[in-house]
């Protein structure tokens, strides 16, 4: 590899790491496109470092490729604030609401949908949330195809969920200053990870969480391909314990 | 006068009453009567009634008597997989006929606000009314049906929604009114020419986006006609908003001063339309292009592919249904999402550096005959510097094990600008911070190699350092110069076993 390209290479991959997302119009991403060269560069850099590059069909995306991340991320800020046996519920609460969330602004065929614009309310939110884990609740009890494990996890997070009210003070108080021992408080706290890396809009003031293109682009390409999901598959029968009670 | 201006003067009073009555009678169709089970579908099948009778109203069918309707009631329920009860059924269709019981024979009847009079009114209409010349009433024979003009508008209504020609019709309609001089109903009438157009110019822009998000969006039903037919329907409508202005002096030359300013502001209004219209008409050809280009360029993009979403696949098919093994495998799902948050703060000037890199090839772009295949050449790294500056970097893991970033504070100013003379001497350093390297001699691409074999040419000593490790912490002190920020990092070396 020469040294212009090398050089190519890691301008655009600490543009990158700066910036998270770079449309194709921007001027490194062109060299990018056109250099075979660039490419392996910018490959060799995010692989060494646990990382990936994403093409999406407007932006070129540097994000964690998995776990083992040398990087922190806003999402591993969030897991080390829960760290420990007592707290750990909490990450797992969170990672269910984040989770919840996709899978409710997830759309087919690629299609615009209203509520791309409209986004999910913190109400509608909340009462999926409530209803996806009194089902789990339910059924882990009599199905026997969810885990010990997740059994144990779960009636440990459905008190922690139902304990809390839906939200402290009084109507007028804004989000942001509730404290997050009540269900919007702590959906506004799981959500942050999104808000940090600017994929989402927080809207505080209607109780609203607007998806932004960026997070649509990284939905795709993470979850609508068919390789990632067969690698996700992977990941998630990884040592798989079904039903082993 | 602006041509904004015009447009914002949209009186919101004038013509409410009328408005009203047509949202009136929308929302009673359906309800003239209790229909037990069928309530939720009443106006869905009512509305089925009216179409039903339009049809056979144009073709001469005389099969519009209520018993006809009542079977084709039951047709719709078998469609519509309802149960059909007689009793309910016979119901339904007597609430289109009448308000109330049937044998009463009643009008539609509700009180409105009228806002020329600034009183509730009386407002009473019917969806069907007898049909005098098919029904041969004298000779005994049933009602026939026929629609009144208020369920056509209701038909006219809904179908423009459908319709694609919307926007034509909606001109046509426009073009006659001024042309008799009713400028009062023109308009509003230009008013929802403007807001059709707007729509549609909306509609081209979401398509385009939905192309370029996945090609196959091609196939969407956007637009059913063929490019020749569109474009011979934009010129037509060209053609029209032409034939309009060329009234405008003929017809405000004859009229009232007040007519006159009311017929100004109306075709003021409609020069808006007519640019919002060739907006339009560029979007729809744009779009029709790209759909060519993607057809006849890349075929590849469109090949049927099996489409996952994590909705359906990963959310429904897996997690909702039975948990994930443990918890902590949401971590491997969701972990991809988010993308590395530096720690480090890049000096003003550089990120001044890469605007004036972007003049450079703007300029470049008015000359681009000539430098096309140039290019804006990047400056050559001036890789002596990075040796002088990284040698003592080396020297310290030499003899002390490691290296501290913080240590870089006690560099002279001029020390430091040459650190920030070139963008790469700092990611370098960050190079080695980011991920473990070990040193080896020989050719590499790796810069970090390349440099540790540039620096043992000159410095035989540091082949102490082959096969170790380079690893970091944040144990050191943080960069903390004006213009440059940088993580307590701190370099150390790690015995390799096996190398």
């Amino acid at each position: 590899m020469n040294n212009k390209s090398m050089q190519e290479a890691s301008e655009l991959f600490f543009a990158l790491l700066e910036q998270q997302v770079l449309p194709f119009t921007n001027d490194l991403v062109n060299n990018y496109n056109k250099n075979q060269e660039v490419r392996q560069g910018v490959k060799a850099m995010a692989d060494a470092a646990g990382l990936m590059v994403m093409i999406g069909h407007q932006n070129i995306h540097l994000v964690a490729s998995g776990i083992d991340s040398k990087f922190a991320t806003s999402y591993t800020h969030m897991k080390s604030k829960y760290t420990g046996l007592k707290l750990k519920k909490y990450f797992y609460l969170a990672n269910i609401i984040i989770s919840i969330f996709i899978y409710l602004i997830d759309r087919d065929n690629n299609m615009r949908i209203q509520r791309e614009e409209e986004g999910i309310t913190y109400f509608k939110l909340e009462s999926e949330i409530s209803k996806t884990l009194d089902h789990w609740y339910k059924q882990s009890k009599i199905n026997e195809e969810f885990s010990k494990k997740w059994q144990i996890d779960i009636e440990e997070i459905y008190p922690l969920w139902n304990n809390w009210p839906l939200k402290r003070g009084n109507e007028q108080d804004d989000i942001s200053l509730l404290k997050k021992e009540n269900k919007l408080g702590f959906i506004h706290e799981a959500i942050k990870p999104l808000k940090d890396q600017n994929l989402i809009i927080d809207h505080m003031v209607e109780y609203r969480i607007i998806p932004k293109e960026a997070l649509y682009e990284r939905i795709d390409l993470l979850y609508h391909r068919r390789d990632r999901f067969k690698e996700i598959k992977n990941l998630i029968e990884e040592g798989v314990n079904y039903g082993e009670n | 006068m602006s041509i904004s201006k015009g447009v914002k003067t949209m009186d919101v009073y004038n013509g409410l009453f009328e408005r009203l009555k047509k949202i009136k009678s929308i929302s009673a169709l359906g309800t003239g009567r209790q229909v037990g089970s069928l309530a939720p579908h009443s106006q869905s099948i009512a509305l089925q009634l009216l179409l039903y009778v339009m049809k056979h109203e144009m073709l001469e069918n005389d099969q519009r008597s209520k018993e006809d309707l009542i079977n084709y009631t039951k047709e719709i329920l078998t469609r519509m997989g309802l149960k059909s009860d007689e009793e309910e059924t016979t119901a339904l269709v007597e609430s289109v006929i009448h308000y109330g019981a049937y044998e009463r024979g009643e009008s539609f009847s509700f009180e409105l606000y009228n806002e020329k009079t600034g009183q509730l009114e009386d407002f009473s209409f019917r969806y069907l009314v007898t049909d005098k010349e098919a029904s041969q009433l004298e000779k005994g024979g049933r009602s026939i049906y026929r629609l009144t003009d208020l369920s056509k508008e209701i038909i006219f209504m809904t179908r423009e929604i459908l319709d694609e020609y919307g926007f034509s019709v909606e001109q046509f309609y426009v073009s006659q009114l001024i042309k008799n001089g009713n400028f009062t109903d023109a308009r509003g009438a230009v008013d929802n020419l403007i807001m059709k157009v707007k729509d549609l110019i909306k509609d081209e822009e979401v398509f385009y986006e939905n192309i370029i998000r996945n090609p196959r969006n091609i196939f969407l039903e956007h637009r059913r006609l063929n490019s020749k037919i569109i474009k011979q329907q934009f010129e037509d409508e060209t053609e029209v908003f032409e034939k309009m202005f060329k009234w405008k002096t003929l017809l405000l030359k004859s009229e009232s001063d007040e007519k006159k300013k009311a017929g100004e502001e109306i075709f003021e209004k409609l020069e808006y339309a007519r640019v919002l219209h060739d907006v339009l008409a560029e979007k729809v050809i744009e779009n029709m292009e790209l759909k060519i280009r993607i057809r006849s360029q890349y075929p590849d993009l469109l090949w049927q592919q099996q489409n996952y979403s994590f909705k359906e696949h990963i959310w429904e098919g897996i997690i909702d249904q039975k948990g994930l093994d443990a918890m902590d495998t949401f971590e491997k799902i969701l972990a991809p999402l988010f993308s590395p948050v530096i720690d480090f703060i890049y000096p003003l000037d550089w990120a001044w550096q890469s605007q004036q890199t972007q003049f450079k090839e703007e300029k470049s772009l008015e000359d681009l005959h000539f430098e096309i295949d140039e290019g804006y050449q990047v400056p050559p790294i001036d890789f002596e510097l990075i040796k002088k500056l990284f040698q003592p970097i080396f020297k310290s893991l030499l003899y002390k094990g490691s290296f501290d970033f913080g240590s870089l504070d006690s560099l002279t100013i001029d020390e430091k600008n040459e650190w920030l003379s070139q963008r790469i001497n700092i990611e370098l350093l960050m190079m080695y911070a980011m991920t473990p390297i070990v040193l080896k001699k020989g050719e590499y691409s790796d810069l970090r190699l390349k440099l540790f074999n540039a620096l043992l040419a000159e410095k035989p000593n540091l082949n102490q350092l082959i096969g170790r490790r380079i690893q970091a912490q944040l144990t050191g002190t943080p960069i903390q110069w004006e213009v440059l920020e940088i993580s307590p990092y701190k370099l150390y070396l790690e015995e390799v076993a096996d190398e």
